[in-house]
């Protein structure tokens, strides 16, 4: 009878353990590895686009949780959305002069938009607080 | 299968269970973890200017202040930094530690957010 009962938990253990296992598999280095993707991925560009808000005179900020991955842009035409990855997050160090000169000035939204990204409102996540 | 095999299968299992779910519940600070070290009171967040294409890069900062200033220019600093803004945009938690020197002692403060 215990030997049954000890059988029976054993299973429900490698049960357990698989499913953990599995976990670990399917998340592929978790939080940890997602963070430093972000991070390697958005190092070099820019949170910006060629237009800016006519309302702010340049490319307006949108604070979005730092867990947030994805963010949605629309435009006329098909497909008129796409999902975009948001690798764009604020960080800690100065990063020393806020300007970078381009060989084209930035565009103001046109009378007529086509896309959300002419609005020149752009998300970058917020930190995680921690450092 | 004997019953010390049994046995022996169900410590095995519970001692991989458990370093397996305390590896995945350990806390990481450079990943919003929960332990972080002591925040700077005259800090603020930024992100670089980088070039859109060939368009020109603008750097934005997170709040209007405090900006990085001269020493001897005022300046604007967080006092209490666990009620910033940015701290309630997710759910998290997260350990405040600050050591009292030679003494040994030292001070905790949890902050929850959610």
């Amino acid at each position: 009878m215990r030997t049954t009962w000890l059988m029976l938990c054993g299973r429900i253990m490698a049960v357990a353990l698989l499913s953990v296992a599995f976990a670990e598999i399917v998340e592929a280095g978790g939080h940890h590895a997602t963070e430093k993707r972000y991070f390697l991925r958005g190092r070099n560009k820019s949170w910006h686009s060629g237009w800016y808000n006519p309302a702010a005179g340049r490319p307006v900020p949108l604070v979005v949780p730092p867990n947030a991955e994805f963010v949605s842009e629309y435009s006329w035409g098909v497909p008129s959305s796409r999902v975009m990855p948001l690798y764009q997050q604020f960080r800690k160090p100065y990063p020393g002069a806020g300007y970078q000169p381009g060989a084209r000035p930035l565009m103001p939204t046109p009378d007529q938009p086509s896309d959300t990204v002419q609005f020149g409102v752009h998300a970058i996540r917020g930190p995680w607080g921690a450092y | 299968m004997t019953f010390r095999t049994s046995l022996l299968t169900v410590m095995n299992g519970l001692v991989i269970v458990t370093s397996l779910f305390s590896a995945s519940a350990s806390a990481n600070p450079i990943n919003g973890g929960v332990e972080a070290p002591t925040p700077d009171v005259f800090s603020n967040y930024y992100h670089p200017p980088n070039r859109a294409g060939e368009y020109p890069g603008l750097g934005a900062q997170l709040y209007v202040a405090p900006r990085p200033v001269p020493a001897r220019v005022g300046h604007t600093w967080v006092t209490y930094p666990p009620f910033m803004p940015h701290e309630f945009l997710y759910q998290h938690r997260r350990r405040y530690t600050r050591c009292a020197g030679a003494t040994g002692m030292r001070t905790d403060v949890r902050a929850y957010w959610w």
